[in-house]
């Protein structure tokens, strides 16, 4: 074994999850190299030291009873009863769909029929229309103004008449 | 906590036993909110994420399949939080920036080696990893996991954890002050 392979499996030899051959080969390899096996010593003290380090810079840090009681209504309370919860989960999950489905169906039956009910009208309704609307004769004036203006001498004189006019028609009325 | 007491809570838990959950919490909480701490730099903060744990951890319960220890299994939804939290929450930016600040030592202490001082340099060194290398670092010398239980936890591959665990402890080589050196234990001019 090579020290380049060495270095590259230097964890998996220190985690012990090397097959037997390569662990062996590996042992042969440091017990002739001596640079292999400073590297490997500065790895365990470098993971000893750190480890108790990290440990201590923690040690003291516990989850007091006051936090632990809050976690615990924490859980208590957002979990609630799990299996309303699950149930609620699971018809909640279900709600949007089935009620956008149902939307959209209605919505879809509501076009439908205002589509097809718009055709049939003009047909359909024409014929209560026709049996139910009459002709009204209808006699109308009106009038029709005129201004005029007529200068006599230096004096300009207007005058308003109106002309009446009579119209004759009929309306249809329907109900 | 042995296999058949974990297997048991496991299923006390499932069946939605309330008392399961204080069982869960005394258990894991206190390892749960030490290793939230170093992983998010504060122990405030750690505790929110502790608990959030053990609320999505209850929540999702039925999905626990016993391939891997409670721990372990609650510790990925720690990390989990723990990153999204710090996505979301500026407050672990305001840490970071904190601690990017030099400490300030008391005149009683100008020479500080002693593992007070040590372990406080540790703390401000590895908040000023980035979060994958932190991961690694507080996975494998805090977790004590190898490596390949490390690969499964962060979802990447050994190479991976390798290079990251490589890259780390080279910037902890830069970050820690000198005369701390973690690699000056035991001397690493000494042959064997």
């Amino acid at each position: 074994m090579k020290c380049e392979r060495l270095q590259e499996i230097l964890y998996d030899y220190l985690d012990d999850t090397i097959s037997p051959a390569e662990k062996a080969c590996a042992e042969e390899h440091l017990l002739g190299c001596s640079a292999c096996r400073q590297e490997l010593q500065r790895e365990v003290l470098f993971a000893q030291t750190l480890s108790g380090r990290l440990g201590h810079a923690v040690d003291k840090i516990a989850l007091d009873p006051n936090a632990q009681r809050r976690m615990v209504r924490a859980v208590q309370r957002q979990v609630g009863n799990p299996s309303e919860r699950r149930s609620f989960s699971f018809w909640g999950r279900l709600t949007v769909p089935v009620v956008a489905s149902g939307l959209v169906l209605v919505g879809a039956i509501w076009m439908g029929y205002r589509f097809f009910a718009g055709q049939r009208p003009i047909s359909n309704s024409l014929a209560p229309l026709t049996t139910s609307s009459r002709e009204v004769p209808v006699h109308d004036s009106y009038a029709v103004p005129t201004y005029t203006f007529e200068r006599k001498g230096g004096v300009v004189i207007d005058a308003l008449t109106d002309e009446t006019r009579f119209i004759d028609g009929a309306l249809l009325v329907t109900r | 906590m042995g296999m058949g007491e974990e297997q048991s809570l496991v299923a006390a838990l499932k069946c939605r036993d309330p008392a399961a959950i204080d069982a869960l919490i005394e258990t894991h909480g206190t390892r749960l909110l030490r290793s939230a701490t170093l992983l998010c730099g504060n122990e405030t903060n750690a505790q929110d994420l502790v608990q959030d744990t053990f609320v999505e951890a209850f929540r999702s319960i039925h999905r626990f399949r016993g391939q891997a220890s409670l721990y372990t299994w609650l510790h990925s939804i720690l990390l989990n939080l723990t990153r999204h939290y710090r996505r979301k929450n500026n407050r672990l930016v305001y840490d970071n920036e904190l601690a990017t600040q030099e400490p300030v030592l008391s005149e009683e202490q100008p020479n500080a080696l002693d593992l007070e001082s040590a372990t406080t340099e540790l703390t401000r060194a590895l908040r000023q990893l980035t979060s994958p290398h932190r991961e690694v670092l507080v996975l494998r010398f805090y977790e004590h996991m190898k490596i390949d239980e490390i690969a499964r936890h962060l979802g990447v591959s050994k190479g991976t954890v390798k290079s990251r665990l490589h890259y780390a402890i080279h910037e902890m080589q830069k970050l820690f002050p000198k005369e701390m050196n973690l690699f000056s234990v035991g001397g690493t001019n000494e042959k064997i």
